[in-house]
């Protein structure tokens, strides 16, 4: 998925794209001097491609507002006015939340499945109502690294 | 140190200078009786107001709100038609001749395209910038919030998250544990960032933002790039605006044609119903024409029958036997019919044009 929209190449994801697929032939074909050219534009090429972008979200306003994000970066000791840049830490932890919830959509969706198909006659009926539970949302922040437990009193 | 008189001289740490030479001069301090007159000067200046900290954060994102409008619009849709008519197993609804769709009234403006064409179909860099403020990166001041007030935006900012994701409903506990999460991640995200800014000697007393350290800490904190955000950005925040908008289109499309067909059935319906005036008209030879399905429109094809259906032609002997079986209904119909005895006997006077057939009916009309 990475560089199919940019063109550009990560290490760690070599292989995954279509246009990594593409320039890594290039770099094959051509020799040290084109491999050192490919080098060099890798090196360069994610900052402009990503200031390019930054630039593009003047028209989207995140879901986060850039007041909020502005707030956890004067915490960590940053000069937050750059509109720019606030705006992409903004989104980025949209996207965080927004993976988070869409894995705790599916776990969701399973466990109805779940109970429809054990309850004997259940309704075959479709259900579009989605209740996002606690137990749903333990299993999808797992995958993230976030490990919920109650507190001993409360077991 | 000793001294030459044999006592040892003490200096304190921090202990004041005896300056007993000091004189205060007269810009240094006012004098008891001015202060009288200053004090006055200040409240004819007017009331001290303490300093407005109100700022308003707005929680708006266009489109997002939209998304989420258009997903609303479409349920309403899709539940209109499951109530008004039967899914036939296969992609044809069966409309429910009982009910007629009720009209609803969408404005245009709610599917309006907010994403431009261009920012869609062309990769970034094809795309002019246009010189602003934004992109020229001149600062920007933002007020400055607390903490309560930012993890209460959050909150509301995650549940605006689960509904475009599809939730309808969750538990309090949930949005508490999702924000939660949503700061923890924020928090760790930003110390990366910090720390890459503090490894490299150059930016280490830096506080300015800058783009190439992001990369670095959000790559170190998710394993993944930033391009990753644009790639979320493009597909899943403008092009599901996107379906969304077309999933609505179509599904109006839908709505529309079945209430088109609902209202002309009704019109229908509404031509051939039976009433009092109506069957009045049809003993003076005058009804209408149509087709029927309910009880009232049986005895009104029966009557129309009776009258000749406007030219008192007797068909023959299977319409004979078709009417004959149809006593059975004028017989249901008898006591109803029972205080219209002149209006009856006027009918087979009118009707005398009906032969045989008419006059095989008296007999029931007369009892």
């Amino acid at each position: 998925m990475v560089g199919s929209n940019f063109g550009i190449i990560y290490s760690g994801s070599a292989g995954s794209g279509q246009g990594n697929a593409g320039t890594s032939s290039n770099v094959g074909q051509g020799g040290s001097n084109l491999g050192a050219t490919v080098e060099r534009e890798r090196s360069s090429a994610p900052g402009s491609h990503l200031s390019d972008f930054m630039l593009q979200l003047e028209d989207y306003t995140p879901l986060i507002p850039d007041t909020v994000t502005s707030h956890y970066l004067n915490m960590g000791g940053f000069h937050a006015d750059d509109k720019r840049i606030v705006r992409l830490v903004s989104l980025a932890a949209q996207k965080y939340i927004s993976d988070v919830i869409d894995d705790a959509l599916q776990h969701s969706k399973a466990r109805t499945h779940m109970q429809n198909s054990n309850t004997p006659g259940g309704s075959k009926a479709k259900d579009r109502k989605f209740t996002l539970t606690m137990e749903d949302l333990q299993q999808a922040l797992a995958d993230y690294g976030v490990n919920v437990r109650k507190m001993d009193y409360s077991q | 140190m000793a001294s030459g008189n044999g006592t040892l001289q003490v200096e304190h740490w921090g202990s004041l200078r005896l300056d007993g030479d000091a004189q205060l001069t007269s810009d240094k301090y006012v004098p008891t009786t001015a202060k009288k007159s200053k004090l006055e000067e200040i409240r004819q200046q007017g009331e001290i107001q303490p300093e407005d900290t109100h700022h308003i954060v707005e929680l708006k994102s266009s489109l997002v709100t939209q998304t989420i409008e258009v997903m609303k619009q479409t349920e309403m849709l899709q539940s209109l038609i499951d109530t008004y008519s039967n899914k036939n197993g296969t992609s044809n609804y069966l409309l429910n001749p009982c009910q007629m769709i009720p009209e609803v009234d969408f404005p245009p403006e709610n599917a309006a395209d907010l994403v431009g064409g261009q920012k869609f179909q062309k990769p970034i860099w094809f795309i002019p910038t246009v010189d602003t403020a934004y992109s020229r990166g001149e600062p920007q001041p933002y007020p400055e919030i607390s903490s309560l007030v930012c993890r209460q935006t959050l909150r509301k900012v995650m549940c605006g998250m689960l509904r475009l994701a599809g939730f309808t409903d969750c538990s309090e506990s949930a949005i508490q544990l999702l924000t939660d999460a949503t700061e923890e991640f924020l928090r760790s995200f930003i110390g990366e960032y910090r720390e890459t800014y503090d490894i490299n000697p150059r930016l280490k007393k830096s506080t300015m933002l800058r783009l190439l350290p992001l990369e670095q800490a959000y790559t170190s904190v998710t394993g993944t790039s930033l391009t990753q955000v644009h790639n979320y950005y493009k597909h899943r925040v403008m092009a599901r605006n996107r379906a969304e908008i077309a999933e609505f289109n179509c599904v109006l499309q839908e709505y529309d044609k079945l209430m088109k067909e609902s209202q002309s059935s009704m019109s229908m319906q509404k031509h051939n119903e039976f009433n009092g005036s109506e069957y009045l008209n049809m003993l003076d030879n005058s009804t209408g024409t149509g087709s029927s399905q309910s009880m009232g429109h049986i005895v009104g094809d029966i009557m129309q029958d009776l009258s000749g259906n406007g030219n008192g032609q007797v068909q023959g002997q299977g319409q004979q036997g078709q009417m004959l079986r149809s006593t059975s209904l004028y017989g249901l119909l008898e006591n109803s019919q029972s205080s219209t005895n002149a209006t009856t006997s006027n009918m087979t006077n009118t009707s005398s044009s009906g032969g045989a057939t008419t006059n095989s009916f008296q007999p029931n009309f007369e009892s």
